[in-house]
């Protein structure tokens, strides 16, 4: 296990510095800071994913009924109802900047998309749960 | 669809956690299942009917 974490740590590492690394590339003006914000705002994120890779595989067991709770029919409602509404959003916003010509930043665009999806999801689960509770 | 579960799992004195447990799912899922607001899937099914020693008909009614 303690190999395990120690590989997680050093993924997440080398994951956070090597998406520093890209970002700075990008931003001759001011790299070292670019790199270094990158880094430790991917530090966590990449943590989780090498606890995901290395440790969960080992201390997580997956649960073999999970396809048969209410829960898990909930959040597929919620899924399928939050991608019909992003669909929906992302056209009329196409429509929008076609005839306008004129378009905001695509970080903008996706992070808005991205919490969109998100925060869809968790109003419908909580919907479709009280709903069929 | 309509089942019996609600009077079987009476019958037996077992709550709903109790059942729930046996089964491997949360306790909202069988909640759900009594109250005809969420239909198991086969493989759940197979297995209540089991835990309660019925054929699956015998605890499902389509309501035709």
């Amino acid at each position: 296990m303690f190999a395990r974490w120690t590989l997680t740590i050093a993924f997440a590492l080398v994951a956070a510095a090597a998406i520093g690394a890209v970002a700075s590339v990008f931003n001759p003006e001011a790299p070292l800071v670019t790199g270094v914000v990158f880094a430790a705002a991917t530090l966590g994120p990449a943590g989780a994913l090498g606890w995901f890779l290395f440790v969960s595989p080992k201390t997580v067991t997956p649960d073999p009924n999970a396809e048969d709770n209410v829960e898990n029919t909930w959040l597929q409602k919620a899924a399928a109802g939050a991608f019909t509404d992003l669909l929906i959003v992302l056209a009329i916003a196409l429509t929008v900047v076609s005839v306008t010509g004129r378009s905001p930043d695509a970080e903008i665009l996706l992070l808005g998309a991205v919490v969109l999806a998100m925060g869809d999801v968790a109003i419908r689960y909580v919907v479709t749960a009280r709903r069929e509770r | 669809m309509r089942n019996s579960l609600t009077e079987r799992r009476a019958e037996r004195g077992w709550s709903q956690a109790e059942l729930a447990e046996r089964l491997g799912v949360s306790r909202q899922t069988i909640i759900s299942i009594e109250k005809g607001r969420f239909d198991p899937s086969l493989p759940l099914a197979f297995r209540l009917a089991e835990e309660f020693g019925v054929a699956i008909e015998d605890l499902f009614d389509p309501e035709r």
